[in-house]
């Protein structure tokens, strides 16, 4: 015997906020929140910090976490916590001002790379072939070797090592455009090479840049840590979260949150980052924005 | 009285190279095409005869393999040439939707001949766009707007105001109404032809229709695998046409106008497929 059972036709639910939740996809949403946070923190710094960034405590050295020192305290009684806000502060202004240069100056040269003429262009392919092929760290010891590293020679190197991926992006655009009838237009009604490609061939561009922007501040938070790990970017006693790794890298063994927790706060904000960098690549690729 | 534009012997080969062996392919042979003042040239064909190669050799956008253009009757070589050839010929691309630029707003992409050239200060420029719109039949507000909000008919109308901007004595159109819907296709025809009249301008019309060339043209130039087969003023071709291939293409457009009428019943309906002898 069977059984008829009549199943209810749900209605479509009506979505309110449906242009807005599609315009904030889950990543976006999780990497803008961590990212904020982290922004937040280090904006705040002063505010949160429990104690000063380079308040030297011999009386409670190599404490661990506790609740008068959340991260714990590091070999001459810092506390770590504080470190890691102050930190965020000097290792998220050097990553986003090394992030600016290096797309700035990669779009150029990879607008250049399309758009010079053929000596130019082989020259720029060139030249983007043999920085990619450079080990950054490499670079990074040749430089420090002949001049002392500093905050400004830091953000140089981030440029040096972050240019060449973004001029590779925006040539591949940028070349795929020029092959389009509007910029053979402009060719016709007079508008010269140079003009093309800023005032045309640019902006459409930004969609693919504002993913890069993202990927490459990613991508410098972890250049900036691995330079001052190394001790070729950010000097003590400025705090940075490579910096403090550094500091912790004798006691690994003995005392883990001196290494781990600046990590750890190193980790989630270039995840948030790249979450955010996927998030948008997903929603311009499916508005057909590239 | 010499032509403001002519392609002399044209040839164009592409060279291809599938599996290390090179093939040539020969896309325009030995073309020779003129454009006198106030004439309506129609270049007719079907697809991949040459048509569209030929055209943008004549504005620069490829170049030769050999043959000359001539600007005025004088061959057009240094850059400085090719420069002063579009400032007297313009050319409207055949695809409205790639054809203007993406993230510009149609004010900006139509003063922007106009300050590249150096005409006019900013609110002669805006005015002369106002003129334009109106023009082709566009009101003012289109200005503000980016392509992306324009219909296909209103984008060809728009990159036809753009082509007209540094006023041009000769207009090359490649297939310009091919990717628009019939009744918009009459409309911009109309249009072009009213231009045509009022600004005493020379046109190079490319079409695969033939009825449209028919309505327009004053001469008809008949290319086929990129040579020419026939030419001549459009009454006579269509009339007495001399090629085989001509009268292919003829006996292949549709004929509405007989529709319904006996047809002695020597034929099935319907419409013969274009026999090339």
């Amino acid at each position: 015997m069977t059984t008829v059972t009549a199943i209810a036709m749900q209605a479509p639910r009506p979505a309110p906020h449906r242009a807005w939740r599609a315009a904030l996809n889950p990543p976006i949403v999780i990497g803008a929140a961590i990212l904020g946070l982290a922004i937040l923190s280090a904006v705040l710094a002063p505010v949160i910090a429990p104690y000063g960034p380079t308040t030297i405590d011999l009386s409670a050295v190599r404490k661990p976490p506790s609740f008068a020192h959340f991260f714990g305290t590091d070999g001459v009684g810092r506390d770590v916590f504080s470190r890691v806000l102050y930190g965020g502060r000097v290792s998220l202004t050097v990553a986003g001002i090394g992030m600016i240069g290096s797309l700035a100056f990669g779009t150029a040269m990879g607008l250049l790379g399309a758009f010079g003429n053929r000596f130019v262009e082989v020259a720029v392919s060139r030249l983007i072939d043999i920085q990619l092929a450079f080990p950054y760290v490499l670079l990074a010891i040749a430089v420090t070797s002949a001049v002392r590293p500093s905050i400004p020679v830091l953000i140089l190197l981030m440029v040096l090592a972050g240019w060449a991926g973004a001029a590779r992006v925006v040539r591949g655009i940028a070349l795929q455009e020029r092959g389009k009838d509007y910029v053979k237009a402009a060719a016709v009604l007079g508008v010269p090479k140079m003009r093309v490609a800023l005032k045309h061939v640019l902006p459409t561009i930004i969609p693919s840049l504002i993913v890069l922007a993202a990927m490459q501040m990613a991508a410098m938070i972890v250049f900036e840590a691995t330079l001052s790990f190394l001790g070729m970017g950010v000097q003590p006693p400025t705090p940075s979260w490579g910096g403090i790794m550094l500091d912790g890298k004798n006691y690994i063994t003995s005392a883990w949150w001196m290494t781990a927790l600046p990590g750890v706060a190193l980790v989630l904000t270039s995840l948030a980052l790249v979450l955010i960098g996927d998030g948008l690549q997903r929603r311009f690729n499916a508005k057909g924005v590239r | 009285m010499t032509a403001i534009l002519e392609g002399r012997n044209i040839v164009k080969t592409f060279t291809t190279r599938r599996g290390g062996q090179k093939h040539e392919v020969r896309a325009v042979g030995d073309v020779t095409v003129a454009a006198d003042r106030g004439e309506i040239v129609g270049l007719v064909g079907e697809s991949g005869c040459g048509k569209t190669t030929f055209s943008r050799i004549l504005i620069g956008i490829e170049t030769a393999s050999s043959g000359t253009v001539l600007h005025d009757g004088k061959p057009v070589a240094t850059k400085a040439d090719w420069k002063a050839l579009r400032r007297d010929v313009q050319y409207v691309f055949q695809d409205p939707y790639t054809s203007l630029c993406p993230t510009m707003r149609i004010g900006e992409a139509l003063a922007e001949p106009l300050l590249v050239h150096g005409i006019g200060d900013k609110s002669e420029r805006a005015e002369r766009v106002r003129e334009a719109l109106s023009l082709v039949g566009l009101q003012g507000f289109i200005a503000d707007r980016l392509p992306s909000q324009l219909s296909g008919g209103q984008r060809q109308r728009v990159s036809l105001a753009r082509a007209l901007m540094i006023r041009p004595r000769v207009l090359i159109c490649d297939e310009i109404v091919s990717g628009l819907d019939v009744s918009v296709q009459a409309q911009v025809l109309t249009l072009l032809t009213e231009l045509q009249a009022s600004l005493g301008l020379s046109l190079i019309f490319i079409s695969h229709d033939l009825r449209v060339i028919r309505y327009l043209c004053d001469r008809v130039v008949v290319m086929y695998r990129g040579e020419i087969v026939e030419q001549g003023p459009v009454e006579r071709v269509f009339g007495a046409p001399e090629s085989d291939y001509t009268r292919g293409l003829l006996a292949a457009i549709p004929d509405h106008s007989r529709r319904g009428e006996p047809r002695l019943g020597l034929r099935p309906a319907g419409h013969e497929g274009a026999r090339l002898a």
